[in-house]
């Protein structure tokens, strides 16, 4: 076999930056040595994959034979290509059946991993069809003619379609969650369980499909799930630790008052590439948001009280670089993959560990730098010291000067983003301005604003 | 012994492995077969040899092989038996491959090393390859292991025959599977959770560090972020393009699939589409936040934050089980039931069985605890208590909510114009007003002070038949206590209390009576429980806490005081509702003093300060408001007959359809309703009765907050009832794939099908 085919690539630019362990303590493997269709590694590289991460590592060779998986690695170490890579493989494009579930809990991950399925996807002629709550049902049911290999979605919307025979299960032989301790809480559970009756049933032992159940955190055991749902599971442990190697994390302890003193002070100072700025409600989203942009910074906000349009709306241009800062509630703390992130700051303290854990994971993506800043106040420190203690990790006060090699990007440039859409197959032909590393800003660029 | 390490677990497992007969019949023959070649060299081989065999059999009882026994084996077996032993010494030298063995040699030395590999099984033994040894120094006695210093090279080679004895330490027996367990199963638990990987670290408590900030304040960024602008909500897009110059490229077509709308039968489908859709969208979504969510309908929230929807997981046992399940069923009935989060929505949408029995059904006390927050209609209101007028009712609001729609009465001019208008509909009310039955003459004057007037209302309430027996007992009890109507008609201008109320609480009364020392003194509790209804007093059907006390109401009001029983509870219902009625007071009063424009009437004070302390606002603690066994589940005889019919409508096998808004006249259709669902435990919302449905306590018949639950509870059914065969619920099948090409027929089809499920009561 010739290694043409690799030279005809349409590789990203590589993005220089320094990585962590968390991505970089392999074994050596390399995505060829998983012996994966041609098509697929076509679409592996040119999304700007060189090598596989530890947990796609662990997970990838695992899945392709067959078992079920249980796995926890950190925040943006992989595990979405690393359920993705052999889903795709175990697809058959001639079979114009739903092949692969993807459950995820909230619609913009559905989004994401939709797009990432057709980024890896992109040379094997597959369709990816999303479906979450927000949307039009009724396009969705139109959707569902025509041939669907995998579908991505939120449980509610599922179940809808799955009770209705509109998506059928019969030959679905891989089932995904994403998220997966989320996905097994209350709420969601007996959905998911009512969703996996329209799967296909095993003469033999096990399941007749496949599960691989992937997340960061598991703060509670899903051990009933695991026996009822799961045929000997392969478990995947590669947290020795909870928090990511490249994520620094500060405090400020400030009074309710000093937070927007303090955050705009922290907008003066650092070398923001791009940030997500968590709140606690939605109003306080909004007005966050709108004060930032009275200081002249680019900013969207979203939560989950919002239209769906224009949520995917912010969602997609945020990605794309073409905000800076996003204020967002916790619907967007989970699975948010946004390379360019290198500020999360916390205006408002979580209240559980592993939603200040997701959060801060949005920075430092994929084994880079990053840091995350919590405003604390007074009634903060006892849930400071708490989760401090459930993650067995430090929260440092934040220092006059941060030193720029612990989250300062190079060359924003070369930051992947999600759609290089004059390279998409199914190219879509409006026309897009490519990133270019800031967005446009009339006239300051990231300077303290006099008033 | 030769094994010096624990190989206790492993050979163990081992011998479990072997069958016994086997194993003794190899034991006896190894140690005669495979000690006699060796034997010639040294007298410890043959010990040295039976320690190794015994490892290999994982046999604890060594010593059991007995020596002595072993000539008695059958000689014709020994070949095969030979080759098993070798097979088994084998298979005890691999597994001892890396462990750590101390080789003596012919020569005397002993040499400590890892086995590398095993040469092949000869009659005279095995020749074996150590890694890394080293030399022991010959001791005679002692435990301690002292090494020569003798340089030897990384690998080292004996041969069979330079072999005196070999002992092997630390062999591991167990099976392959129990080892891979072991090391990639931490013993005790599972999978790991978050605290498991974080527990090895502890922080404490500290001191933080206070934030100073370096520049100097500035004003606009020293708030709150609440205060800092008046509205939250802003156009992000409008402003960003404007300021950032920042457009949008969202395409749905990036993330999903292609909509193609090139197909012929693309209008066909999409009519098609959007019917089903609507169903979808209009089933119940048993109160399952997510799904409700993800069908766009609204719901109460308020107990969730997007934290809790959207990141952390819930902190409960993740095996709920059933007890938990039920509780939450209740504690979600139960916030339903009370606080009434019903939310009346567009027609053509699913109403659960219990709302829907809320319309369906005359009896108020199923109303009541169907809880719907629609104002009854005017014609169920009248069915159920014929008595009630305009004025009761607007009492009840007034009078016994504290969260009643009639706002306090130091706001402003919007409310005097509310008062206003109050007084205007209450004077029109007046004008038309007429008593169901005589007005009793103890009333008289507390309605009005002028005697022509009191004439006037004396003729407009034309006594009835009936009203004999109330005007004799009227007039009894004005004789009997003359200074009770005084008091009223003096302490009537202020606080306008029912009379009967007083006649039992106020103390200013109290001396009045002739006290009775037998008479079994008041409790408030009692009053409460009893809600002091003479129509309920007097029922047999209906024994209040009272009644079974036994107290002869002799004992109370002394002889020849008894009020008498009235004979027809209804009748002596109306006395109290029109008798003791504030705003009948009220209008007097307004009377008396006519010329004054903004007298407030409707916020009468109330007649203890206390707050309402009927049953229902005790704040007693759920277990004590309900049962553990919740009645659905107890005692379904006991269920009245339209709500037995309520839980067979629940008990369908899929999720009941609302039915299409185009068939509705077909029936009367149920109020379109929703349920929002909280999960709050708030025992103060908990237990106060719905605005709209509370009675004035002095008549209210019976009000215990019933709690209904959701008869699909149990099943924790989302959707779907669980261990529901979907395929029973009659699925509706998009493209029936023989159907492909006859649409129109398909669609009518499938109408027939929807109006099977969507409920039994259609007819075509």
């Amino acid at each position: 076999m010739s290694e043409d085919w690799k030279s005809n690539l349409n590789l990203p630019k590589k993005d220089g930056r320094p990585q962590t362990d968390d991505v970089l303590s392999t074994k050596g493997n390399t995505f060829e040595s998983f012996h994966l269709k041609r098509e697929l590694l076509m679409g592996i590289f040119e999304a700007g994959f060189e090598k596989p991460s530890p947990i796609q590592e662990e997970a990838i060779p695992v899945a392709l034979m067959g078992r079920d998986i249980l796995a926890r690695a950190k925040n943006g170490t992989g595990k979405t290509a690393a359920f993705v890579i052999p889903t795709l493989e175990k697809l058959k494009p001639k079979v114009n059946k739903i092949q692969a579930l993807i459950l995820v809990p909230t619609r913009e991950l559905a989004l994401q991993t939709s797009q990432v399925v057709k980024t890896l996807g992109a040379h094997l002629g597959i369709q990816v069809m999303v479906t979450t709550g927000g949307t039009s049902l009724r396009d969705d049911i139109m959707r569902l003619h025509d041939p669907v290999h995998v579908l991505v979605g939120t449980p509610g919307r599922v179940l809808d379609l799955a009770s209705r025979k509109l998506a059928e299960f019969d030959e679905c032989r891989m089932f995904v969650m994403d998220e997966a301790d989320k996905m097994l809480s209350r709420e969601f559970k007996n959905i998911i369980v009512q969703i996996l009756k329209f799967f296909p049933r095993s003469s033999s032992d096990g399941n007749g499909y496949q599960s691989l159940l992937f997340s960061a955190t598991f703060p509670l055991a899903v051990k009933s799930f695991m026996e009822e749902h799961l045929y000997k599971p392969y478990e995947i442990n590669l947290m020795d630790e909870l928090t990511l190697k490249g994520i620094t994390q500060y405090y400020a302890f400030v009074e309710e008052k000093q937070k927007l003193h303090c955050l705009n002070t922290l907008f003066s100072k650092l070398q923001i590439n791009q940030s997500i700025i968590f709140c606690n409600s939605t109003n306080r989203v909004e007005l966050l948001s709108k004060k930032i942009t009275e200081l002249d910074y680019s900013c969207y906000y979203s939560h989950a009280k919002m239209p769906q349009a224009a949520r995917n709306k912010v969602f997609h241009e945020f990605r794309q670089g073409k905000v800076r800062n996003l204020v967002c509630s916790d619907l967007l703390t989970r699975g948010i993959d946004i390379q360019a992130v290198n500020v999360v700051v916390n205006f408002d303290f979580p209240k559980t560990a592993e939603t200040y854990l997701h959060r801060i994971g949005r920075s430092g993506r994929f084994g880079h730098f990053g840091i995350a800043i919590n405003l604390i106040n007074w009634n903060d420190r006892f849930n400071l010291y708490k989760i401090e203690q459930e993650l067995g990790t430090e929260i440092k006060p934040i220092p006059a000067e941060i030193d720029k090699s612990l989250y300062v990007v190079g060359q924003p440039d070369n930051i992947p983003r999600p759609f290089k859409l004059d390279q998409l197959p199914n190219g879509n032909e409006r026309s897009h301005n490519r990133y270019n590393g800031q967005p446009a800003q009339p006239q300051r660029h990231q300077q303290p604003v006099e008033y | 012994m030769a094994s010096k390490g624990t190989p206790g677990g492993g050979s163990s497992a081992l011998k479990a492995n072997s069958t016994n007969q086997h194993r003794r019949t190899g034991s006896k023959n190894s140690i005669h077969h495979q000690t006699s070649p060796s034997l010639g060299l040294s007298t410890t081989t043959s010990s040295s040899q039976r320690r190794l065999s015994n490892i290999i059999q994982g046999s604890q009882s060594a010593g059991n092989g007995n020596p002595g026994k072993s000539h008695l084996t059958n000689i014709e077996d020994s070949d095969m038996v030979a080759k098993h032993m070798n097979d088994r010494l084998l298979y005890g030298l691999v597994r001892s491959i890396g462990c750590r063995v101390v080789v003596t040699s012919l020569s005397g030395r002993k040499f400590v090393g890892v086995l590398y590999t095993a040469g092949d099984i000869t009659e005279s033994g095995v020749s074996i390859i150590l890694k890394y040894p080293r030399q022991l120094k010959d001791k005679l006695s002692g435990d301690e292991i002292e090494y020569e210093d003798a340089h030897l090279p990384e690998t080292l080679i004996f041969m069979e025959k330079e072999i005196a004895m070999i002992e092997f330490e630390d062999v591991k027996f167990s099976s392959h599977e129990q080892l891979q367990n072991a090391s990639s199963l931490p013993p005790t638990k599972g999978f790991k959770t978050d605290s498991d990987i974080s527990s090895a670290t502890v922080s404490k408590e500290r001191e933080l560090q206070k934030w100073v900030p370096d520049d100097e304040l500035d004003s606009s960024l020293s708030v709150g972020l609440e205060e800092t602008s008046s509205d939250g909500h802003w156009d992000q897009f409008e402003v960003n393009e404007r300021k950032f110059g920042i457009h949008s490229t969202y395409n749905e077509e990036l993330y999903t699939t292609k909509l193609s709308k090139e197909a012929p039968d693309y209008q066909q489908r999409l009519k098609e589409a959007e019917r089903i859709a609507m169903e979808i969208e209009s089933q119940s979504h048993h109160g399952n936040v997510h799904l409700a969510e993800e069908r766009g309908l609204l719901v109460d929230d308020s107990g969730f934050d997007e934290e809790d929807k959207y990141s952390g997981v819930a902190r409960e046992n993740n095996t709920q089980n059933e007890g938990d399940a039920l509780l939450m069923g209740m504690l979600k009935a139960n916030s339903k039931d009370i606080k009434s989060e019903l939310r009346p929505i567009g027609a053509g949408r699913y109403v659960p069985p219990r709302q829907r029995a809320a319309n369906f059904h005359g009896d108020p006390a199923i109303v009541a605890s169907s809880a719907t927050e629609k104002k009854r209609s005017p014609k169920s209101g009248e069915s159920q208590l014929p008595n009630l007028s305009y004025s009761q009712k607007a009492q009840k609001g007034s009078n016994s909510t504290s969260t009643s729609t009639v706002s306090p009465p130091h706001s402003t001019d919007l409310h005097k114009a509310n008062v206003q208008h109050e007084i205007n509909s209450l004077k029109e009310f007046a004008a038309s007003f007429k008593l169901p039955s005589k007005l009793p003459p103890d009333l008289l004057p507390i309605l009005s002070k002028d005697k022509e007037r009191q004439q006037e209302i004396m003729q407009k309430s034309e006594p009835s038949d009936l009203a004999r027996h109330e005007k004799r007992m009227g007039s009894d009890e004005v004789t009997m206590d003359p200074k009770v109507t005084k008091e009223d008609k003096s302490a009537g201008t202020k606080t306008p209390t029912p009379l009967l109320s007083k006649k039992k609480m106020d103390p200013r009364t109290a001396p009045t009576f002739k006290m009775n020392p037998n008479s079994a003194p008041f409790s408030p509790s009692s009053f409460t429980s009893s809600r002091g209804s003479p129509v309920q007093n007097s029922s047999d059907q209906l024994p209040s806490p009272q009644a079974k006390s036994k107290k002869d109401p002799l004992s109370f009001f002394g002889l020849g005081k008894v009020p008498q029983e009235p004979k027809d509870g209804g009748r002596h219902l109306d006395l109290f509702d029109t008798k003791f009625n504030i705003l009948v007071k009220a209008r007097t009063e307004y009377e008396d003093k006519n010329e004054t424009k903004n007298v407030f009437i409707i916020n009468v004070e109330k007649p203890f300060a206390t707050p309402p302390t009927w049953p229902s606002t005790i704040e007693e603690s759920y277990k004590m408001v309900f049962s553990k066994q919740p009645e659905w589940i107890s005692n379904p005889a006991g269920i009245p007959q339209m709500q037995k019919r309520m839980y067979q409508m629940a008990a369908q096998p899929f999720p009941v359809m609302a039915p299409p808004p185009q068939q509705q006249h077909h029936q009367p259709v149920p109020q379109p309703m929703m349920m929002p669902q909280t999960l709050q435990m708030d025992p103060h919302n908990m237990h106060i009765p719905q605005p709209t449905f509370v009675v004035p306590q002095f008549q209210q018949p019976q009000f215990i907050p019933l709690y209904q639950p959701p008869p699909n509870v149990p099943q924790m059914a989302y959707g779907i009832p669980q261990g529901q065969n979907v395929s029973n619920g009659v699925p509706v099948p998009m493209r029936p794939p023989n159907q492909r090409n006859s649409r129109a027929h398909h669609y009518a089809g499938q109408q027939q099908q929807v109006n099977i499920r969507s409920g039994s009561t259609y007819k075509y």
